[in-house]
């Protein structure tokens, strides 16, 4: 789009385009977002999505939407005041596919979004994930605490089984000495060995022979509310014989996933991934 | 208010990037080469010796496995004099946040997703850095690469995967 004679840019980027809702946690993004938009001479888009508290068929021109809109219009517009060059942008619709659609049109090549820590993450349909996954262009996710928080009362866990059916805690080498085993450290290797059972099982179902390994892993909360291991994701690979069609193999990593009983028990089931004969399959 | 100058300031004091062997992690190197070029301030480059969950008969030695990464990671800093190598053990997406911890880099950076077969997902790796970083996380993506709907479809066939 620019010129291509000039020499290469020293600006870190040319189009910053920050996703703001009313949360603390955008605040921090939109703090991030103008910084780096202040180092270069770039531009920077505040992109703001209201949403309609109710779906229909209409547009956003429809009679009963005046207000929403015109409320977020004007509470973007505050937010926006004191970043003198930046330009507000307010959409309408689904928060995330509509930042998409928009920062692909706009051709922004940052996209700034807040996290959303532990079980806020649950919550269907959040927007940095859905950046996360299907922007048209890279993503900066920013914390939603202060750095200093961040090590507080927080550490990451993770228990693998290997094909051998040897278990490691954090997966770490068995030579290794001093690891220490915790019991969430089980509770992970029950979740990762659940799933490739219920795998194993499925596919000697219609005579297949599945053979594989698992991870589960987590974050250790500090906090007495919330449960013990926090947004637990479990990986199977494994390979399958004969092999046979992807449709049937993403079919059963479906079965397999439903079958997973103990994961299926926890309060917060695990996100799982399945790679089959060397391929993620998303069931 | 912002004006163009000879020199930028650098955006980071610290980055981190996470690199493995597939062509996602050589964007994120690349991009975080960039931002690290733009001004004074160190690069990590991360990478992780992960023990893997398939193995053969008894398994390989978890020595040899070391072994390896180092030296896959000694001859990819080659060509990355400004880069400090970290090696680190274990399960990777555990393995670097429980190093971003320690070592409290401003910013991680990681491919968005790691193949053309994994595209239309994002990877697992930095779907945990996502969430769990203790820092900042740049998804590194190639600019304007799939419209939504392309990235949204569902990734099960080899023959959808359209090359671009």
């Amino acid at each position: 789009m620019t010129s291509g004679g000039r020499p290469r840019r020293r600006e870190a980027f040319q189009h910053i385009a920050c996703c703001i809702d009313r949360s603390a946690a955008s605040e921090r993004a939109l703090a991030e977002a103008a910084r780096l938009w202040r180092l270069g001479s770039g531009r920077l888009s505040v992109v703001h999505v209201a949403s309609p508290p109710f779906v229909s068929g209409y547009s956003r021109w429809g009679p009963e939407y005046q207000p929403f809109y015109a409320e977020a219009e004007e509470w973007l517009r505050t937010r926006v005041a004191d970043l003198p060059g930046a330009e507000a942008v307010l959409l309408w619709g689904f928060a995330g596919e509509r930042i998409a659609e928009w920062a692909a049109e706009a051709a922004a090549d940052l996209l700034v979004a807040a996290a959303h820590h532990g079980r806020a993450r649950r919550m269907l349909g959040s927007v940095t994930g859905y950046l996360a996954r299907h922007a048209p262009c890279s993503v900066l996710v920013i914390r939603p605490e202060e750095p200093s928080a961040i090590n507080e009362g927080r550490r990451e866990i993770a228990t693998t089984i290997d094909s051998t059916g040897r278990m490691r805690p954090a997966g770490a080498a068995p030579s290794r000495p001093g690891q220490d085993w915790r019991p969430e450290h089980l509770l992970l290797a029950a979740v990762a060995r659940s799933a490739l059972d219920s795998l194993v099982h499925r596919a000697a179902l219609v005579g297949l022979e599945a053979h594989g390994g698992a991870v589960a892993w987590g974050a250790l909360v500090n906090d007495e509310a919330a449960p013990p291991i926090e947004d637990i994701a479990c990986r199977v690979e494994a390979s399958i014989r004969p092999p046979r069609a992807i449709a049937e193999i993403v079919r059963l990593a479906a079965e397999a996933e439903r079958g997973s009983r103990l994961g299926a028990a926890l309060a917060a089931p695990p996100r799982y991934e399945w790679v089959v004969n060397g391929r993620l399959v998303a069931p | 208010m912002a004006t163009p100058t000879e020199t930028t300031t650098a955006p980071y004091a610290h980055i981190a990037c996470c690199i493995d062997e597939s062509e996602g992690a050589e964007r994120a190197l690349t991009e975080a080469r960039r931002l690290r070029a733009l001004g004074p301030g160190r690069l990590s480059v991360v990478t992780v010796a992960a023990y893997p969950l398939l193995v053969d008969g008894d398994g390989e030695d978890p020595d040899d496995i070391e072994a390896v990464a180092e030296r896959w990671l000694e001859r990819r800093m080659r060509d990355v004099p400004e880069g400090a190598p970290v090696l680190l053990h274990g399960f990777p997406p555990v393995a670097v946040c429980e190093w971003a911890r320690e070592a409290r880099p401003d910013l991680l950076v990681a491919g968005a997703h790691r193949s053309r077969v994994e595209r239309a997902l994002l990877g697992s790796f930095a779907a945990y850095l996502a969430h769990h970083a203790p820092c900042a996380v740049l998804l590194v993506r190639p600019a304007h690469a799939a419209a939504p709907s392309e990235a949204a479809a569902a990734p099960s066939s080899e023959t959808e995967r359209m090359t671009r």
